[in-house]
């Protein structure tokens, strides 16, 4: 007699455990001419940054000397979605830095300032890439230098 | 004594016959629901508020577990009303491997009074939407 109350107070249980895992219900009586449930769903796109450049990125680009510009290559940067980016060029060596001062990455016809954002609003940024430094050509010794190029996607 | 044995019969009496009277209703009331009404539960197992992510491979979003049974059988179909962008189309809802009619004409028919599985929603879009939100409303007929 025990067992058997215990069989059907663990059926109860699961049963209701189980009810209770369900995240909604409805309950409805089916009307001849039909009975409507309707639910709203928000879906989504996950957003994705695809990068391509047409320049080898090891061999050494060339400082215009008249406006301390350096034109790096061709670049695309698109997305499934709108998009903004910000741009930082690092001067990796420490006697160079206060020398070669980074001002602004220009894609095409578009300008980032170094630390800015911007907004890409048709979802594809491409063109030449240019980076422009402020450079103490006086004082700057050094041929070469090593230069970090850092680009920050975000969310629109 | 004679008089308290009528008393008590009279009693049993009436109580057998308000017990009668509430049996005789009961029983109409079960079998009226159960013989001439058709109900329809449904049962989902998943959180219809968060923000599903689309699948951009394939173009589709599995949503969850849902569960739908009648005492009866059953048809139905399914009418998408996408809300806020007009580029995407939904080109089907299916429920585990059944595709559910997306046409009032022509219902899906369920014989065994149940269907049971994964609900997964299938778009046409050429360019990727931004957030958007969509009215699945289901309509269930008698068969």
């Amino acid at each position: 007699m025990e067992q058997k109350l215990f069989k059907v107070f663990v059926l109860i249980t699961t049963l209701i455990a189980l009810k209770s895992f369900a995240s909604g219900t409805f309950y409805a009586l089916i009307e001849p001419g039909g009975t409507t449930w309707s639910q709203i769903f928000t879906f989504t796109v996950k957003q994705t940054v695809k990068v391509e450049w047409q320049y080898d990125e090891t061999q050494p680009i060339a400082v215009d000397r008249g406006d301390s510009e350096s034109v790096v290559g061709f670049i695309r940067i698109y997305s499934n979605k709108q998009f903004k980016i910000s741009a930082n060029v690092y001067v990796a060596e420490t006697s160079i830095q206060p020398l070669v001062v980074p001002k602004q990455v220009k894609i095409g016809s578009e300008t980032i300032g170094i630390g800015e954002v911007l907004m890409v609003t048709p979802k594809n940024l491409q063109g030449n890439l240019v980076i422009v430094f402020e450079i103490d050509w006086e004082n700057l010794q050094a041929e070469e230098f090593p230069v970090v190029l850092e680009f920050t996607f975000y969310p629109f | 004594m004679k008089k308290l044995r009528i008393l008590l019969k009279i009693h049993n009496h009436v109580s057998i016959f308000g017990f009668g009277r509430i049996l005789v209703f009961l029983f109409a009331l079960i079998f009226s629901s159960l013989a001439l009404s058709q109900t329809i539960n449904i049962e989902w197992y998943y959180d219809e508020g968060t923000t599903f992510i689309i699948d951009e491979i394939y173009q589709r979003v599995s949503i969850g577990t849902i569960y739908i049974y009648s005492n009866v059988k059953f048809k139905f179909y399914v009418i998408p009303k996408v809300l806020d962008v007009q580029s995407v189309t939904v080109t089907g809802v299916r429920i585990k491997n059944q595709f559910i009619s997306m046409n009032p004409s022509s219902p899906t028919i369920v014989t065994n009074k149940w269907v049971y599985g994964t609900m997964v929603i299938y778009f046409s879009y050429i360019e990727p939407p931004e957030d958007f939100k969509v009215e699945f409303t289901f309509v269930f007929l008698p068969l």
